[in-house]
């Protein structure tokens, strides 16, 4: 990014669950999100991949503030939400919208399509008349690739790529600086994912967009971001630019994670696989040392006694006492 | 696969339609297509291109509302005409399922070793169960599960999602099937679980030679583990033959469509992701009111008239033997990308 305006800034973010816990039995605390830190440019896409139980959706949630953090800072355009009122987070969630993961389960399904994309409106910006939020709806669906022909329709009445285009919609009409999407084309088709992430990209980069990105999916994830967060069991094991990461990763969960994609690639130099053993192990556990080294094919005494911190390797930051 | 070899199974104008209220869905329009044994087939396609259920049909799965009509050809017998009774021995036993989520496929009320040991008894009536118990371990075992011991004990919520996979693994491979066909079985888990199970389910087939059909959406999944792939789109095949020649050198605009709108993320081609994707336009047509004609006409950027009017056959394409796609445009797979190319 030739422009360094960072618009949301994470510092050692910690979120922590309670689970259980009653008149017999102790409760234990589920540590999704421990001590994670990165910072997101203006018109950047940051990705944050990992397995399921990794603690990504927790992360992004804990951005927006939808869960509760339980230590570090979230700084978005200045200001630090984890010092905020609820009351005061509901004002500046105009800057921040959230794309959800299922479309159609994300949209009321007893209210038009004019009714859904305009509600962010009615909350941030109550002062419109009536047409003015008409105006605001037909303009951003038109930008969307809705016909505004369809505001008076139904949820039910759409196909799952339009369902998202709307879910999409919605989040814009506010015009956030940033946009959290979960998943957004996990539940579609190829033929119609390729249609969602086209026109991501577009907004992104006609509105200067800065958009965290989260997904299971690394085709899609390379396809798509600029920068790229590995995070296992909470941790982050890798950060940087995601062109490097891919081209070479330095971390061996990373290596891992990037070698069990499969790939159309019929070439003999075909990156031989790194298999990995095991699953990832209960996140109620804190860990002394690498969370990951249960699960290391290059795991050594070290990496069970003490905790690897964040260092630069080639370009990007790796949390492993053996990268590369 | 040479055209002298005899299938395992058969498939011959296949139509499956469902009766809803709103008008007969038909999901399968003709499908003509051969299993080898010791092949994996991929079957690829979207949500709702009948690929699932030209399986189902095939072991007498279909809902109530079906109407299926067409020979599924197994060991003599046509499959579709069958009476339960008679398909109960080959279901589960010579031709056995693996589904997509193994939560709703397994009892959560019986232990996993009552599961299996059903599974074995029920098609091996005079099995101990000593004997059938023992064949679980093994299997178990087979399939890189640790302690199988205990884990016969449990029930299947006290099993992570990758554990329960392999248990639906071990579980339809316990009767040694000359058939397998997997429901998308990794679609529901983590890459790296996946990798795990793909491998372990091509060392049990190239160890028993036994024929399995992979249903997926997953391109790259078939490009890893499939010797033939099938390409359907809207109840039809579109394109069916080698995976490496299908995939480097496509000949359906479908085929082409779809691998150029799936995002890649090869090592090697880290240089690639900055292009647009091909966004394949509209939807897919609603199988009510199918098009008249070739079925992918509507959104495709080679179609012309004729292509609006009539339907395209599965025919071998010149000079291969095995080779066949549906559509009438004739030409290599760099002319159909031109076609895509400048549509967009």
């Amino acid at each position: 990014m030739s422009d360094r305006d960072t618009i949301l800034s994470v510092e050692n973010l910690s979120v922590h669950f309670r689970l259980g816990g009653g008149v017999f039995s102790r409760a234990s605390i589920v540590r999704a999100v421990e001590n994670v830190s990165f910072a997101l440019q203006r018109g950047e896409t940051l990705s944050i991949v990992g397995e399921s139980g990794s603690g990504k959706s927790t992360l992004a949630r804990a951005v927006l503030r939808l869960v509760a953090i339980t230590k570090g800072s979230v700084i978005l355009n200045g200001e630090n939400l984890a010092q905020l009122s609820n009351n005061e987070v509901r004002k500046r969630r105009q800057n921040m919208q959230m794309v959800f993961q299922d479309p159609i389960a994300s949209l009321s399904p007893r209210r038009t399509v004019e009714q859904i994309i305009a509600e962010p409106l009615m909350v941030h910006q109550p002062e419109l008349s009536g047409e003015e939020r008409s105006a605001k709806v037909r303009d951003t669906m038109d930008a969307i690739g809705l016909l505004p022909d369809m505001r008076n329709r139904y949820p039910h009445e759409f196909s799952g790529g339009q369902a998202q285009r709307i879910g999409i919609a919605r989040a814009l009409i506010v015009e956030p600086t940033l946009l959290v999407a979960d998943e957004p084309v996990s539940a579609l088709d190829v033929s119609i994912q390729a249609q969602v992430l086209n026109l991501l990209s577009d907004i992104k980069r006609q509105r200067s967009l800065s958009l965290l990105f989260i997904s299971h999916d690394l085709s899609v994830v390379q396809h798509v971001s600029d920068r790229l967060l590995v995070l296992y069991l909470g941790h982050v094991m890798e950060v940087g630019a995601a062109k490097d990461i891919y081209a070479n990763p330095q971390h061996p969960y990373t290596k891992a994670l990037l070698s069990a994609v499969p790939t159309i690639d019929f070439s003999a130099n075909k990156p031989k696989r790194t298999r990995l053993t095991g699953e990832l192990p209960s996140p109620t556990v804190e860990h002394v040392g690498c969370p990951f080294a249960s699960r290391c094919p290059m795991a050594q005494a070290i990496c069970n006694e003490q905790k690897p911190q964040l260092n630069t390797v080639e370009g990007r930051d790796v949390a492993c006492h053996f990268p590369g | 696969m040479s055209t002298s070899q005899t299938p395992v199974l058969s498939i011959k104008d296949l139509f499956i339609e469902f009766e809803t209220p709103d008008g007969a869905v038909k999901a399968v329009n003709g499908i003509n297509l051969d299993l080898f044994k010791g092949e994996v087939l991929g079957i690829v396609g979207e949500s709702g291109s009948g690929k699932s259920q030209s399986w189902m049909a095939t072991l007498g799965l279909l809902a109530e509302n079906a109407t299926t009509s067409g020979e599924v050809t197994f060991d003599g017998e046509n499959l579709l005409t069958l009476p339960p009774k008679a398909l109960n021995p080959i279901r589960g036993n010579r031709i056995a399922m693996v589904f997509q989520d193994p939560m709703t496929s397994l009892n959560p009320y019986l232990t996993i070793e009552t599961q299996m040991v059903e599974a074995l008894r029920i098609h091996n009536k005079r099995m101990s169960k000593p004997d059938a118990r023992k064949r679980c371990v093994e299997m178990l075992d087979r399939v890189a599960i640790p302690a199988a011991d205990k884990r016969l004990k449990q029930f299947p919520h006290e099993l992570s999602g990758g554990m329960r996979q392999r248990v639906m693994i071990a579980l339809a491979l316990l009767n040694d099937p000359e058939v397998l066909i997997a429901d998308e079985p990794t679609t529901a888990l983590d890459v790296t679980i996946q990798a795990e199970i793909l491998d372990i389910l091509l060392d049990l087939q190239r160890e028993r030679g036994m024929a399995v059909v992979f249903i997926t959406h997953d391109l790259g999944v078939v490009a890893e583990i499939c010797s033939r792939v099938c390409v359907m789109y809207a109840g039809r095949l579109a394109e069916i033959g080698p995976v490496q020649d299908v995939f480097t050198d496509a000949r359906h605009p479908y085929t082409l469509s779809l691998l150029k709108a799936t995002p890649r993320a090869a090592q090697s081609q880290a240089a690639q992701s900055d292009d647009a994707l091909y966004a394949i336009p509209g939807a897919p047509p609603n199988m009510r009111m199918p098009p008249p004609g070739c079925p992918f006409e509507p959104r495709c950027a080679c179609a012309d008239a004729h292509c609006r009017e009539q339907v395209p056959a599965l025919e071998p394409l010149q000079g291969s033997e095995t080779r066949l796609k549906a559509c009438f445009r004739e030409g290599s797979s760099a002319a159909l990308l031109e076609a895509l190319v400048h549509e967009r």
